[in-house]
């Protein structure tokens, strides 16, 4: 694919946190590509690093970060990495748009949704009357009844589900053309997950916008996402098409994972599988693959240095040996 | 019938939402909402039963009335044929003992500012009997649900979400009950980890004969390991019966929509399927008929007006709906078109907060 | 299985001394500045039997006003007592006056907060009544009521302190009380068949005292302050008991002759308060953070 095809091209992004402890190496060497129009979704386990991916996108990264000399996050043309501040606020809410995981603590208490959703658009020299109908328009796409009259209310009228409605529709008003979605649906009991789900299927189709879905449940990534990008312990340990991923994994942590989770498991009230150990210290890493440790197909080469990433096909790819050796 | 260590008839459980004085000025006639209306269930010895359903639906009040943590008004609850309603505090004291409790936030369900051994001897010293070796009991819970010794010393801080977990199970086993219920005993919990507590529970339940109380929303987890179950909506058992059952053969619209909204891994498995529209009313704004008219696809005139009878469908398979076992194929909404159709079925919306006005707005 | 498992499960735990928030605040060098100060007051103040080279009533009429010499150190008073043993005498009036007030007034507003906020409503609402009404007393004006009434002493002093800072003490405690009654483990220990008492004391009461002893270690200062002041005018210890701030009066008078009495008595006043305060946030620091998460 060539580059106009991407909305989002991360190169080589390396972050590490400074603590107490010594230097967390939280992410190491990530590539990942969004092209237009398309829904990437990322998933990994607690400590994969996919939170501090998304928080590099935006520079929302904590004043004890450090973004390694080398990282490029490539929108649109321009490196994220390298933009001012000036720069950064025009593009956050505008191009970039995040929606987060609790719809509870998302929005302000003390302001009104109306007002909320119209300061996004600051930035449109258009009356305040023409703005308050594009939200209210909006509130309306995203299926909340009576939007005109609902704009004056407060967040803590509203329910759970409702509020990650709002949240998807501040998200959208300004049009951008990166929607990332932070796990928006795990507060959320299943039936209005569905329905969000659902709501941002739609949307998508309505406003031509990228996406990138980050969630740990693999239900929600195949049923949304076009390619998937599984991440461990800070790296990129697989990606591909999600039909590929789902049903050709070649990384063993792949394949471990879509064992472990109970709706692919057919037969009930057996010994369900999991993947035995822990996460490596992100401060003291092996000296080899991240995963070997877990691993129950190492081998020879794998604890001796890190695998580079395979491909399986053109669009598919594993950080593994065993695709390198075709095992 | 397999022998039941715990039977609960009839429960209801009432909470206050205005004062004495508020609900004089403000005229509420009733001021009360029914967190759990008049549900009944058997749970047996070595037996796993599952009580599901979404926030609001009452699982977990119902688990922590059980328990004692929350006043029942009417009903009963027998645990090994004593009744526990209406105990006095001290007699309660020693039934109680033997129905223990695991908590939906493990790190957060321990003392701060305990160690691991003192949170899991606690029972001990709360019941009376410190006279025994508090030590070797901590050693031999953790030898139990298989965490190094060395993590006697540890606080919650420290430990993992699953590491967190097996300490409550410990506590839960300290004064060795029989029955067990858990509270969302998989949230939080990485998927590859999930099968590490639910692996232990399985092999203790086998090991020390107990009987679980699962009280989830996470369908596939209590497909995998409850044998019967509930489904809940509104404080009412909407459906009951075995797992299988359940899941091939689901009565109740709910069900289906609960059953329908749950993702497969699976990417050629994309959903058209049913999905439910609406939220979950309010209890204080009971709706008439029946309680799930406002959201069931397959509502007719009848579920309007008439609330359904929660009878036995099927042997040892119980709902509340006049038209159980709807075909999925006549669903009224898919999508979120609205739903067009004979008679004023009205096309409500979410509005489950305080501040719940919203009367219903037909279309 | 048991193998496997306990195997998996055992990962490495860092283990945390009791008392790593000490080592903790000595690296901070604001907390450790402030140690040190409180360790030296508090030296002084116990060992000043031993330190003093003379009694702190010790007249030396001749040697009146004297600038410091080898002799006496900090020179002498308007009587000739030696200043530098009655700066120390005085160290241990303040810290007296101060940690047994401080000390009180946490103990029952520790008690009557837990009580407002893990007991039936009715009591809550009496007791915060109570505060708000003692509250609404302006201190000093209270104080010279009091003093006016009883007479002035150190007693009176330790008396008024506590009446007027219960209340604020009590009102924290009640907040972070009903804060933490509804966190999951207190919910676990009753399901486990614990005790209203049980509750308060066993599992309410540690996660409460981090946050009140920084309160109190802050407000330390003040209270010596409070004790100084009145003493200054008159209103606190009596003549001859050295109190800082009874030296500052007398310096005052006297401070035409000599400017030592003035600056003796204000320099231990000032080490006291930035020690207490340095302390007390960096208490506050070591204790915030850790108290959210750690891994």
């Amino acid at each position: 694919m060539s580059e106009n095809d991407h909305v989002l091209d991360v190169r080589d992004l390396s972050v590490s946190f400074r603590t107490g402890r010594g230097k967390v190496r939280a992410l190491r060497h990530v590539d990942i590509t969004v092209p237009k129009n398309k829904i990437v979704g990322i998933v990994g386990e607690s400590g994969c690093g996919k939170s501090t991916l998304i928080n590099s996108v935006l520079r929302l990264l904590s004043p004890n970060a450090v973004i390694e000399p080398g990282s490029e996050v490539n929108f649109l043309g321009d490196d994220i990495i390298k933009m001012n501040n000036s720069q950064l606020t025009d593009l956050r809410g505008q191009r970039i748009s995040m929606v987060f995981q609790d719809p509870m603590t998302a929005l302000n208490p003390v302001i009104s949704v109306g007002t909320q959703m119209t300061d996004i658009l600051y930035r449109l020299k258009i009356s305040k009357a023409e703005k308050r109908q594009r939200a209210a328009d909006m509130l309306a796409q995203v299926g909340i009844p009576d939007a005109e009259r609902r704009l004056e209310d407060y967040p803590h009228q509203f329910s759970g589900g409702m509020r990650q409605r709002i949240c998807i529709a501040m998200a959208l008003m300004m049009n951008p053309a990166l929607l990332i979605a932070d796990e928006p649906t795990t507060a959320l009991d299943v039936t209005l997950e569905a329905q969000i789900i659902h709501l941002m299927k739609e949307l998508r189709e309505k406003f031509q916008c990228s996406m990138l879905f980050v969630s740990h449940n693999l239900g929600l990534i195949a049923e949304l996402c076009d390619e998937v990008i599984v991440m461990y312990a800070g790296e990129v340990v697989e990606q591909g098409e999600v039909h590929d991923l789902f049903h050709r994994a070649q990384h063993p942590y792949t394949r471990m994972l879509l064992e472990c989770d109970p709706a692919r498991i057919v037969e009930t009230r057996q010994e369900l599988p999991t993947i035995s150990g822990s996460v490596p210290d992100l401060i003291d890493l092996p000296k080899g693959c991240i995963f070997s440790p877990r691993c129950p197909r190492r081998y020879e080469p794998c604890n001796e240095a890190p695998p580079d990433h395979y491909a399986v096909t053109d669009q598919h790819s594993a950080r593994c040996f065993l695709v390198r050796d075709g095992r | 019938m397999a022998d039941n260590i715990l039977t609960v008839k009839d429960l209801r459980v009432r909470f206050r939402t205005a004062g004495l004085v508020k609900a004089l000025i403000d005229r509420i006639e009733d001021p009360f909402i029914d967190a759990v209306m008049k549900v009944s269930f058997d749970l047996g010895r070595g037996e796993t039963f599952g009580l599901v359903g979404e926030s609001g639906s009452g699982k977990t009040t119902l688990g922590r009335a059980i328990i004692g943590l929350v006043r029942a008004q009417e009903g009963s609850i027998e645990y090994d044929g004593n009744e526990l309603i209406g105990l006095s505090d001290s007699q309660f004291r020693d039934i109680r003992r033997n129905i223990a409790m695991m908590f939906q936030d493990p790190v957060a369900s321990l003392s701060p500012r305990k160690t691991v051994r003192a949170s899991i001897t606690e029972p001990f010293r709360i019941h009376n009997m410190s006279d025994r070796n508090l030590g070797e009991e901590a050693r031999r819970l953790l030898d139990l649900v298989g965490l190094h010794p060395g993590f006697a010393g540890a606080y919650p801080h420290q430990l993992s979400g699953g590491q967190a977990r097996r300490v409550g199970v410990a506590r839960a086993l300290a004064l060795e009950p029989k029955v067990i219920i858990a509270d969302e005993p998989t949230a939080g919990l990485d998927v590859s980890v999930q099968g590490e507590i639910l692996n232990l529970m399985n092999r203790l339940q086998s090991e020390l004969g107990l009987s679980y109380l699962i009280i989830t929303h996470n369908l596939p987890v209590v497909r995998h390991v409850s044998d019967k179950l509930a489904i809940m909506y509104l404080g009412r058992f909407v459906e009951l019966g075995t797992t299988k059952e359940i899941f091939e053969k689901p009565a109740h619209p709910y069900t289906l929509g609960l059953l329908a909204a749950v993702p497969e891994p699976d990417p050629d498995k994309r959903r058209d399927k049913l999905e439910l529209q609406g939220e979950i009313p309010s209890l204080m704004r009971r709706p008439d008929g029946c309680e799930f008219d406002t959201r069931c696809p397959f509502a007719q005139k009848k579920c309007l007006e008439v609330a359904p009878k929660y009878e036995e469908v099927a042997p040892g398979h119980w709902a509340s709906c006049h038209f159980p076992f709807p075909d999925p194929a006549n669903a009224r909404a898919v999508g979120k078109g609205a739903m067009a159709g004979e008679g004023n079925i009205p096309h409500v919306d979410g509005h489950a907060t305080e501040a719940g006005h919203k009367s219903r707005v037909s279309q | 299985m048991t193998t496997i498992e306990a195997t998996e499960a055992g990962a490495p735990i860092r283990r945390e001394s009791r008392f790593s928030w000490l080592w903790q605040l000595i690296r901070d060098p604001l907390g450790c500045f402030g140690l040190i100060l409180v360790l030296l007051i508090v030296l002084a103040a116990v060992g000043a039997d031993a330190l003093a080279p003379y009694d702190y009533k010790a007249l030396d009429i001749k040697n009146r006003l004297a600038d410091p010499s080898f002799q006496h150190l900090l020179g002498t008073d308007n009587l000739g007592r030696d200043t530098f043993s009655r700066i120390l005498f005085g160290g241990r009036i303040a810290l007296y006056v101060a940690l047994v007030s401080v000390g009180s007034s946490l103990v029952l507003g520790l008690i009557l907060g837990m009580l407002a906020g893990y007991g039936p409503r009715w009591l809550d609402n009496a007791l915060m009544l109570l505060f708000d009404a003692v509250r609404a007393f302006p201190v000093i004006m209270f104080a010279l009521a009091v003093i006016t009434v009883v007479g002035p002493s150190l007693e009176t002093i330790i008396f008024v302190v506590i009446v007027t800072t219960v209340p604020g003490y009590a009102r924290i405690t009640r907040s972070l009380t009903l804060t933490l009654k509804n966190n999951e483990f207190i919910l676990a220990e009753r399901s486990l068949g614990a005790g209203v008492v049980r509750v308060m004391f066993s599992h309410l009461l540690p996660n409460l005292i981090a946050p009140l002893l920084i309160l109190a270690s802050m407000d330390i200062p003040v209270v010596i302050t409070i004790e100084a002041g009145l003493s200054f005018l008159g209103l606190g210890v009596k003549p001859p008991t050295p109190s800082w701030g009874s030296i500052l009066n007398d310096g005052y008078s006297f401070i035409r002759n000599t400017p030592w009495l003035v600056i003796a008595g204000g320099i231990p006043l000032i080490i006291t308060t930035l020690g207490f305060t340095f302390l007390g946030e960096a208490l506050r620091d070591v204790f915030d953070p850790k108290m959210k998460k750690d891994r």
